[in-house]
């Protein structure tokens, strides 16, 4: 929920863990203690979709985590999260968007040892859309204060052994009819592709066809899908810039344009299993589907520059679960 | 019951020659990028096989399902 800066020092104060986003100068007010921070305005709280830069929203962890650390990561030490983390736990991560961080993790994660069965969720700090390029997004660790858009910061907590955390996400976006596209490498910025098989600019790909860029590319994960999303074509380059890499050996297609996000949004937060522990939804969301003032069912939290389900994702709710076991 | 890591049945898995039903978001990212690296570079399969046992193991209890097809 949000909360002004004097509340939040009152949480802090308690000592309980907490995951804090808000704007720098926001977070920048704030006391020491057992918490990790991530910059942005722009929030889903229960009352709606809000830009703010003097509350924080706080994500308050249940009674029964233990917070065993927060530790800051750079990238040559980005590889270690999942071995840091503790057996039963979740790590909780927040990067700085556009830092060699923010790329490293993009990229190479998916071939983290642990990766999928040490759940890292979190997400893409960032600034408030008329200051981009002006301001650079943070991350701050609690415990010194320190605020860095330079590392990645990172709080490993632990369960008790009769409970699980499993992650889940809420995508509106579905495979569309299309054209199947490859690409050669990995990376945040294409040019090289594959249409059906066929080598193509895939900028001017996406020129001639009159390509949607608030649609992202669609890949199956078996029945999961995950997003990347357009951040902009250079017709002239013929390269498109990427919010999230493309990978070799995968195949994508542009989304189906969808009719109703708020209803999607709705409909996918019905069918959930109790209360998350922890979500985020994608800046492209907020902005393409209007979402300043209106209500996302139960899904609140940091809106981001990118979402972390155990890799970087697009345009995305995510979500964190801790279940009982039986 | 979840096979043993020395069972075909994980090699087939993440290779993709058995298909596997699951909505289990975990599952789901991690087979298929099994599947990307097995089809970019077979002979990373008993790495492949540790991720997969591993993770199976450790989420055994909200995969009953997935386990089910694996032993079929």
């Amino acid at each position: 929920m949000l909360h002004s800066i004097t509340e939040v020092n009152r949480k802090i104060a308690t000592g309980k863990p907490l995951l804090l986003a808000g704007s720098e100068e926001a977070l920048r007010q704030l006391t020491k203690g057992n918490w990790i921070g991530g910059t942005i305005p722009y929030f889903m709280d229960e009352a709606g979709g809000v830009c703010s830069e003097s509350l924080i929203f706080v994500t308050e962890l249940p009674a029964f985590t233990c917070a065993e650390e927060i530790r800051e990561y750079t990238p040559e030490t980005l590889r270690n999260v999942c071995k840091d983390a503790p057996e039963n736990g979740v790590s909780f991560i927040i990067i700085p968007a556009g830092s060699p961080l923010h790329t490293a993790y993009a990229q190479d994660a998916p071939r983290y040892d642990g990766l999928f069965i040490k759940p890292v969720v979190g997400w893409i700090s960032g600034v408030h859309l008329s200051q981009l390029g002006k301001q650079t997004p943070k991350v701050f660790n609690g415990i010194t204060g320190a605020a860095s858009s330079e590392v990645a910061v990172v709080m490993h907590v632990s369960l008790p052994a009769n409970k699980l955390a499993t992650l889940e996400i809420v995508n509106v976006f579905k495979p569309g009819s299309g054209d199947t596209i490859t690409f050669p490498s990995a990376g945040f910025a294409v040019s090289e592709c594959e249409i059906n098989g066929k080598r193509r600019n895939f900028a001017e790909y996406m020129t001639s066809t009159k390509q949607s860029s608030q649609i992202p590319l669609t890949a199956d994960y078996n029945t999961s899908i995950v997003n990347v999303s357009v951040q902009s074509i250079d017709e002239k380059a013929g390269v498109v810039n990427l919010y999230a890499p493309v990978f070799p050996g995968m195949e994508y297609k542009f989304g189906a344009p969808v009719a109703d996000y708020l209803s999607e949004f709705s409909v996918a937060a019905g069918k959930e299993n109790g209360p998350a522990a922890f979500s985020c939804n994608c800046i492209l969301n907020y902005l393409y589907a209007g979402l300043e003032g209106k209500r996302t069912g139960t899904i609140t939290g940091p809106i981001t520059f990118g979402e972390i389900a155990h890799q970087l994702l697009n345009q995305t709710v995510v979500r964190l679960f801790i279940r009982e076991l039986a | 019951m979840l096979p043993p890591v020395s069972s075909p049945i994980w090699k087939k898995l993440v290779s993709g020659e058995k298909q596997l039903n699951s909505k289990n978001l975990v599952i789901n990212m991690l087979l298929t990028n099994c599947r990307v690296r097995y089809k970019l570079d077979p002979t990373t399969v008993p790495e492949l096989v540790k991720h997969a046992h591993g993770a199976f193991s450790k989420f055994e209890s909200t995969l009953e399902s997935e386990i089910a097809q694996l032993v079929s």
